[in-house]
This record gives C-alpha cells, structure tokens and sequence, in this order.
C-alpha cells in the first residue's frame, strides 16, 4: 500500500502536498471548471469546439481522475497498460463495426432501417403529436419490416396519395421505387433484376428476371405488376404493407430494367385492379385494401396513440 | 479474525497487492461493457442525424448536476483513502459515508430526471437513441448502487479497525464509476 512516506520525488515541490488534501481538492477544483467550460462550449454554437469541449475535456477529465485520485501516476505501469488494452479492444470493436454501419447494404444484407423515413415519421410526428414516434419504433423494432414508410399506410387508407395517379409513370416515382426495391426486393430479385438475389440461391423457382421480356406469369402491364406485388405469386410474398405510393413506385422501377415499355395499361386494366384513371386518386376503395390482420394492427397502433404514446404496441 | 492470514495484501506474485489487483480486472472488465455500448452508441449516432431531435430533450441541468455530485464524491472516495493510510478510521468512515451521500445524491437526481421524461413519455421504447440513454445511465446506475452497498459494508469494517486496504480498493471502483459518467455526459446530454 502506498504511504506517504515513500515518496522522494525528484521532481522538486512539496512532497507532502502531493499527497495531501489540499492537492486533491485542487484536482476537484480543476475538475470543476472543465466541467463548466464542457457545458459552456456548445452554447458558442461552432460545432467543432462543441466536439473539443465536450469530448476533450471528459478525456483530460478522465485522465485526471485516473492519474490524481486513482494514483495511475504512482502506480505500478502494468496496471496502465492493461486498462490501455481493454480500450484497444473497445477500438477494434467499434472500427471494425463502424464502416458497415454507414453502409445502406452489404454482399449479404440490407439496411431495414431507413433514415429518410425515420427523419418523415420525424415530420409526422411533429405535427400529428408524439404518437408518430411510436410508428417509427414500430418501424425499427419489427425484423422483418418490409415497409420503408410504416406512417404512410395510415394516410393511404384515408386515400391521400403523395403523387397524383401514381398508376402513371414519373422520374420520381422511378426514383422512389429504386430505393424501395433496394430495401425490400433486392434479396431475391438481385440489384439489377435478375432475379440472382443473395436469397435466391435457396429458391425454386428462381424470383422473376425483370430484365427478360418473357416468364411474367401475370404479365408486364403496370396494372399486372401492382396485383402481383400486392398479392404475392408462389414463392413471393405479398407486399402489401408497402403504401400504394410505394408499390407503383416499385412497378415503374421495374418496368425500366427491361424492355417493358411496350406493356401498358387500357381503361379496363386499370379497372381491373379497382382504379378509376379519371380521378386523381383513382377513386380510392379498391387499391387502398390491405390484408386484414395489418389492418388489425394499424387500428391497434392508432388507437393506442389516441390514448397515450407510452402505450403504443410494441 | 481470522486466523489464517489474509491474502488480499500479503500475497502478491505481481508485485501489486491481490486486493488491488481484483479491482483493476473488474474495471478492465468494466471497460469493455462500458466502452461497447457507448462505442456501439457513438457509431448509431453517427449513421443517424435523426437522433439529434431525440437528444435535444435530455436535461442538461440534471446531467451537470450529477457531474459534478459524482466528482465530489470521488473527492471524498480519495479523502477516505488517505485517511484509511493514517489509520484514521474515523475521519475515514466519515469521507466514506459521505461519498454513499453522493451517491444517494446521485440516484435521487436521477430519479426526478427519469420520471419527469417517462411522463412526457420519452420512454425506453420511444426509439433507438431513448434505448440507448436508459440503457446506459441504467446500468451505470446499477453500478451506483452496488457500489454504495459495498462501500456502507467496507466502512462498517472500518469502523471496526478492519481491512483499512479495501478503502483504496473500493475508491478506485468508484473512481472508474465517475469516469465512465464523465463520458455518458457529453455523449448523452451535450451531444445535441
């Protein structure tokens, strides 16, 4: 045990202080104000010193309790350099996980947690009150999401569209379905189409090549290819908790890897899958159906929020 | 008393005593817990600037607060420990059991900042960044507490002229406790 006795140092001033209560208080003082300046720093508001106040200052903060109260200074250096190891590992940690977390996809992965629509729910909730938060926990919570817009479902089944006649093709519906197609249909559809997604190896048949003009089984009319993207064909799933918005976008995107363009929809067509083209909206009913139990869900959602936030499903 | 002799400060085969030894492998421990979750923490952070809205409700005023009540309990936590050294059981149950009161302090601060924010329903599920922050200060919190308990235990010894050494011992945890909330500060309440 360290004693004060056993301290020579040469570096010159009062040896007994070293150890004494007015050095450790001195050290608390110290303290004290860099806590101030870390608090006072981001109130300048230039970001950069927020980062050296703040951050800079917990190091040497954490320095000196280390060195001054802990006795690092005087202690034996093996004891240093363990803790020294333990936070080498914590940066192995975080340099080798952090790239791939600013990656929006990997050779086997996608990012399902989408920030534009985090920052939109954002939006949302800061005018609906606080219960759109709880449609983005949702958002983040649920594995195997395969919505990028949970809140616009809720505003589809009133009918309100954010394009107008989203059943005809726009650059930015195309653009809008490139991003939904990365998230939800790339695994198996692969980036360009092919149908040679990374989940593809595991099925038979193999996911529609969108490159190729022929094996649609439902056809390649715009109308054809909402049906099957909101009722699912044999291995395919429904996507049908994608928003109509989300869906026509996906179909115009699709339509542009192939030579599709030949395909398109009659009046008939587009009554078929309940659209009235006359409207803007196309008339609302039929295309805003969504399979019950989503149904049930949303109705859950929405009245949990219309209660409190706190209470919103998990 | 017992009768065989204690081996956490006669025995030592790395020239550190035992007792002292046992601590540094809990803290280093303790560092890599500690520093995955808020590494974990600072990478989310960075991919997502949305969380720059949820952060904006921490409170500032509640996170200096118990700052600087921390601090000034490691103050006290390294009084006790010089005093320990001197034999001073005395003065050295005292310092202790004031920094129990720190901690008390603490945890009293923080219960009125959590309640406040789960009224106004920022919640542990409200969103990642919310995860994060109770998980953290929680299980800092947890920590605390812990600490506090061994600490009444060692200064009951000490009161009785017993095991003066684990006084350096359960300083140096509770140092490690308030450099580990010298971090969760900024990245929780500055960090806006």
């Amino acid at each position: 045990m360290e004693s004060k006795d056993s301290h020579n140092q040469p570096d010159g001033g009062s040896h007994h202080e070293s150890h004494g209560t007015s050095h450790y208080i001195k050290i608390w003082a110290i303290l004290t104000v860099l806590l101030g300046l870390s608090i006072c720093g981001p109130m300048v508001g230039i970001r950069w010193l927020t980062l050296v106040t703040a951050f800079g200052i917990a190091i040497v903060k954490a320095l000196m309790v280390a060195r001054e109260f802990m006795h690092l200074k005087i202690e034996k250096r093996i004891v240093s350099y363990v803790l020294l190891s333990m936070l080498i590992l914590v940066s192995i940690f975080f340099f080798g996980v952090a790239p791939d977390v600013m990656k929006g996809e990997g050779q086997q992965w996608v990012k399902k947690y989408d920030e534009a629509a985090a920052e939109a729910a954002e939006e949302a909730a800061s005018e609906h009150g606080e219960g759109g938060e709880a449609a983005a926990v949702a958002t983040n919570a649920e594995p195997t999401s395969d919505s990028v817009a949970e809140p616009a479902p809720a505003a589809q089944a009133s009918g309100r569209s954010k394009f107008s006649k989203p059943w005809v093709a726009t650059p930015e519906l195309v653009a809008n379905g490139k991003q939904v197609f990365q998230v939800n249909c790339q695994t198996c559809h692969g980036p360009e189409g092919k149908g040679n997604g990374p989940a593809s190896t595991a099925l038979n048949p193999k996911p529609r090549n969108f490159t190729a003009a022929t094996g649609w089984k439902q056809g390649r009319k715009p109308s054809q290819i909402f049906h099957t993207i909101s009722t699912g064909l044999g291995g395919m799933p429904s996507f049908a908790s994608l928003s109509t918005d989300d869906r026509w976008s996906v179909v115009h995107y699709v339509r542009t890897l192939g030579p599709h363009a030949g395909e398109k929809d009659t009046v008939a067509d587009l009554k078929k899958i309940g659209i009235d083209p006359s409207k803007d909206n196309g008339g609302g009913s039929a295309d805003q159906v969504i399979p019950i139990d989503l149904a049930i869900d949303r109705l859950a959602l929405e009245s949990a929020q219309g209660d409190s936030p706190k209470k919103a499903k998990k | 008393m017992s009768f065989q002799r204690p081996m956490a400060t006669e025995r030592s085969a790395t020239g550190i005593s035992t007792c002292k030894l046992g601590v540094y492998w809990v803290i280093g421990s303790e560092i890599v817990i500690f520093g995955g979750l808020l590494a974990a923490y600072v990478m989310f952070r960075l991919a997502h600037g949305s969380w720059a809205h949820e952060s904006a409700h921490t409170n500032v005023v509640a996170g200096g607060t118990n700052t600087l009540v921390l601090l000034t309990s490691s103050l006290f936590a390294v009084l006790a420990h010089q005093a320990a050294e001197r034999k001073d059981t005395e003065s050295a149950f005292k310092f202790l059991w004031c920094t129990i009161g720190g901690a008390l302090t603490f945890l009293l601060i923080k219960s009125f900042e959590w309640g406040g924010e789960i009224h106004h329903g920022l919640t542990i599920h409200k969103s990642l960044f919310w995860a994060f922050y109770y998980t953290a200060a929680g299980i800092h919190a947890a920590h605390v507490i812990c600490g506090a308990i061994i600490m009444a235990i060692i200064a009951a010894d000490v009161k009785k002229h017993k095991d003066l050494q684990r006084v350096e011992a359960i300083g140096l945890y509770w140092h490690f406790v308030d450099i580990v909330w010298i971090f969760l500060f900024p990245l929780l309440y500055i960090a806006k």
